[in-house]
């Protein structure tokens, strides 16, 4: 089955990638559109079709980044200008900071915050481990920390909602969140701290191992990054008192680690019984070299003079 | 066999346009050196900004919530210290882009080559034809 949807995908691979990234972009902006109270009105729904659309087309990873921040900007100011404001300010640090330098692993950041909609989030901090190595370490960390802040920014949609705004009273309300968030706000998320110090773990962890060369890396990696996610999670539960649910989070590390053994195995699968190491050398160098074929090859792939 | 020869070579650089040819060419027609510090100019200009938000955030945080002085805040050490954490954070962004930017360089550098070696090939294959 594996073999015959890599065949239908290999056949159809650029109309495929547009609609798989037509409907990622959707989904992508209509968790986005949760900001603003996850009221999906006509003209909304547009914009979020308008905007999958761009996704589809583009294809520079530091454009999506753009165009995702400012949709979530005009989102919430559909709900709260000042909020937006300082959302802008969030997303600009993040993005001069790292998404401008890393643009491909700053698609994770997104990709853990509408995983964290779906209750899966650790399959991002594993697969980046694995695929993208310790530069995933970053996203996993801030989205980690994002999703932790949640309940503040709720809290900043409350004190200023777009029925109240006028402007003479702007600078006001942007001093009481600012006083707000770096009071009240930062304490209620001290917790945050261990959560993000758990994801470095899980990256790194998944990087570490993926890139032993090991016989079953990949799955070893899988299993250790998610048995450490879990450690790391009980850990921020009892020690920095975040508000997790155990059984909850433990399931869910389970339901990730299995999503990301299937991703891998669309990828490709080496045959670890038929192993071959060979070795030789030129002048200068002597090469050891581990060959380890795929399982499925079709007796077609090597016809011809290669 | 020969034709066989020929639609590999011309499939691997229709494969090569069409993923990274664009890139690699608007890459490797600026100089190595050229490249990278011009990519490296943008970054420092976007973090430069970035650092006096948070500064900004960091001392309006002292005067707010941690009730500080003004004027003690507003110093000659101060603004030294602004400095030179500027300094330090632009040397720290300098050196993760330029290895960055380097090795973007040379893996368009090196692409480009392969390019021009299959074109050759290709070139070669015609000409026996």
């Amino acid at each position: 089955m594996r073999q015959s949807l890599i065949e239908i995908y290999k056949l159809n691979e650029d109309i495929i990638n547009i609609i798989v990234k037509f409907f990622a972009g959707i989904i992508v902006f209509v968790f986005m559109s949760f900001f603003s109270g996850g009221d999906l009105a006509f003209s909304r729904k547009f914009i979020i079709i308008i905007l999958g659309g761009i996704f589809a087309v583009i294809s520079s990873p530091a454009v999506f980044l753009v165009v995702s921040a400012i949709a979530m900007v005009v989102f919430i100011a559909s709900v709260s200008i000042e909020a937006a404001m300082v959302a802008f300010v969030f997303l600009f640090l993040l993005y001069v900071f790292y998404g401008r330098i890393f643009p491909e692993e700053s698609l994770l950041f997104i990709a853990m915050l509408v995983c964290f909609k779906l209750k899966v989030p650790y399959i991002i901090p594993i697969l980046g481990g694995i695929y993208f190595g310790i530069s995933a370490v970053v996203p996993a960390s801030a989205a980690m920390f994002t999703n932790q802040i949640y309940p503040v920014f709720e809290e900043l949609v409350k004190m200023a909602p777009v029925s109240k705004f006028s402007v003479s009273s702007m600078p006001d309300t942007l001093f009481n969140m600012y006083t707000y968030i770096f009071s009240e706000g930062l304490e209620s998320v001290s917790g945050s701290f261990y959560v993000s110090v758990t994801m470095v773990l899980t990256v790194v962890s998944a990087w570490a191992i993926s890139s032993t060369h090991i016989n079953y890396d990949k799955e070893i990696a899988i299993i250790v990054s998610g048995v450490i996610t879990i450690l790391g999670m009980f850990l921020a539960v009892i020690v920095g008192e975040s508000g997790f649910s155990v059984i909850g989070f433990s399931i869910s590390v389970i339901i990730s680690a299995v999503f990301v053994y299937l991703i891998r195995t669309f990828d490709d699968m080496p045959d670890y019984r038929r192993t071959e190491k060979v070795k030789f050398q030129d002048k200068n160098y002597i090469y050891y070299v581990k060959a380890v074929p795929k399982i499925k090859v079709s007796n077609n792939d090597y016809r011809g003079d290669d | 066999m020969r034709n066989y020869k020929r639609i590999k070579t011309m499939v691997s650089l229709a494969i090569y346009d069409k993923h990274y040819g664009d890139k690699d060419r608007k890459i490797t027609s600026k100089y190595k050196w050229d490249y990278i510090y011009l990519r490296g100019l943008n970054m420092r200009i976007g973090v430069v900004m970035g650092y006096i938000i948070v500064c900004a955030m960091y001392y309006l945080h002292k005067l707010i919530i941690q009730n500080a002085d003004m004027f003690e805040i507003i110093t000659k050490d101060t603004f030294k210290q602004i400095l030179i954490r500027l300094v330090i954070v632009l040397i720290i962004y300098t050196v993760i882009c330029s290895f960055k930017y380097r090795k973007e360089y040379k893996e368009a550098e090196s692409r480009m080559a392969l390019y021009e070696e299959r074109l050759e090939k290709l070139n070669s294959i015609n000409d026996e034809e």
